[in-house]
């Protein structure tokens, strides 16, 4: 088989197991494609947006972190911090997000181990409005049969 | 006649009784089905977290603070999770036997506590409390327990414990809840002694890996083995807590629902077999008042 066993797991939930295509995730090294029959490989993910395609259809989620983990076999994991479905985002309190984030930036730089926590969540709400952003304009209804909700 | 009045008395009390012990049965359903769910969904990422790091164990170098084996530490890390509240049976009390498992030779065990019962524990089992965290009555989130897993990666990673445990209910069902000692650190130990299921997958997947992959490490590591192993173990670590702490609140609420089903039960027995004495009393009391009465008349004849 040409596709990709893969899962997407949230230490919440399972937010999306499907056989894919091929798939493309924000690691601290860029972006990469992971296309069936990969070799083994172990990756930390940086907030951005992954794209899992399918032979139907596509997934535009956000992840806030986390690792990918390539097993040899077609077989693909991601541990994420947390993950959300572009159509999960709710525009208006992802911008209050962003918004609170520059707030506390502003405040908080006196203490360095807080900045470093602060801007890294500006960094997340940012990526995650972005993807948000981006994907409004699908529609929203897609119920894969891989879409856990809740 | 007083017994009968008293009787009575105790017939609309046990009713009361019931009522509260139904309603509570009711609160702490709903609340199990959310801390079922919760714990269920988890699942799937702790065991795969724990497929991860097994997989990584014998190709990583142990520079790692948390890869390392204390060999010479005396003391053993033991994290106690218990409910808030009561009225759970013997649910936090089974994990005394448990906990005493632990004491043994010259080692020390130290205990951190989650949950106002597992203090209790601790000062029973006269052991010494290093720290105490609070537990919330909500179900969590994985940030939520940041400072616990803080705290036990620091104290692993200073060189004073030979291992951390934690010590918790598995929710196996709503009926039965599974005492249960899990080591957390080091991870090279715990792999040996894994749960069952999990080394079967792990020794079918290394016979393939064998047969496809020749070089020493079948993984690429990026950016590089160390960078990915400093974000990965605390997360492990941090996601195994989650994951107890998840299974000891799916296990806390079902037994105070099941409880709580049997004492409503046992009102219901009890108000039943009073209703019967009542009603006997009742009948007696009648029969003697037309006895006299039909005696009365006779003697008047």
């Amino acid at each position: 088989m040409n596709t990709i066993n893969f899962q997407l797991v949230t230490p919440e939930r399972t937010v999306l197991k499907q056989e894919l295509v091929s798939l493309s995730c924000p690691t601290t090294l860029g972006q990469i494609t992971i296309l069936p029959h990969h070799i083994g490989l172990v990756a930390t993910l940086v907030p951005g947006e992954l794209h899992a395609k399918t032979e139907a259809e596509d997934f535009y989620i956000h992840v806030s972190g986390g690792f990918v983990e390539v097993k040899p076999g077609s077989e693909v994991v991601i541990l994420a911090d947390a993950a959300e479905h572009h159509f999960e985002i709710d525009i208006t309190r992802a911008t209050e997000a962003v918004e609170r984030a520059k707030k506390d930036m502003q405040e908080k730089h006196g203490n360095a181990e807080e900045y470093a926590k602060v801007s890294a969540a500006l960094e997340r709400s940012l990526s995650r409005l972005n993807v948000a952003r981006k994907h409004a304009h699908r529609k929203t209804s897609i119920t894969g049969s891989g879409v856990f909700t809740e | 006649m007083p017994g009968m009045i008293d009787i009575k008395r105790r017939i609309k009390g046990i009713g009361g009784m019931r009522k509260i012990t139904r309603a509570m049965q009711m609160v702490s359903a709903a609340k199990m089905r959310k801390a079922q769910n919760a714990t269920i969904s988890s699942r799937a990422y702790s065991n795969m977290a724990w497929d991860l790091i097994s997989n990584l164990a014998k190709d990583v170098d142990y520079s790692n603070p948390l890869m390392h084996y204390y060999a010479d530490a005396k003391k053993v890390g033991v994290i106690v999770l218990t409910s808030n509240m009561g009225l759970v049976g013997s649910l936090n009390s089974n994990l005394m036997p448990k906990l005493k498992e632990i004491y043994g030779g010259e080692i020390i065990s130290e205990v951190i506590t989650y949950g106002k019962h597992a203090k209790d524990i601790a000062v029973k089992l006269n052991k010494h409390v290093v720290a105490d965290f609070p537990k919330m009555d909500k179900i969590i989130t994985s940030e939520d327990i940041y400072p616990l897993a803080n705290f036990v990666t620091q104290a692993y990673s200073s060189g004073q414990y030979k291992k951390i445990v934690i010590l918790y209910n598995h929710f196996v069902s709503t009926l039965v809840q599974k005492p249960t000692i899990r080591q957390l650190l080091p991870f090279k130990e715990k792999i040996t002694m894994a749960q069952p299921d999990s080394d079967l997958n792990n020794t079918t997947y290394e016979e393939d890996e064998k047969e496809k992959v020749d070089n020493d490490s079948p993984y690429i590591f990026e950016p590089d083995p160390k960078e990915v192993l400093n974000h990965l173990m605390p997360r492990i670590v941090e996601s195994q807590i989650y994951q107890a702490i998840l299974e000891s609140d799916a296990s806390e609420q079902s037994a105070r629902m099941v409880m709580m089903k049997n004492a409503t039960e046992a009102a219901g027995d009890l108000i039943g077999d009073l209703t019967l004495t009542y009603n006997q009393l009742r009948q007696g009391k009648i029969t003697t008042e037309l006895s006299e009465i039909t005696a009365g008349r006779i003697a008047l004849e």
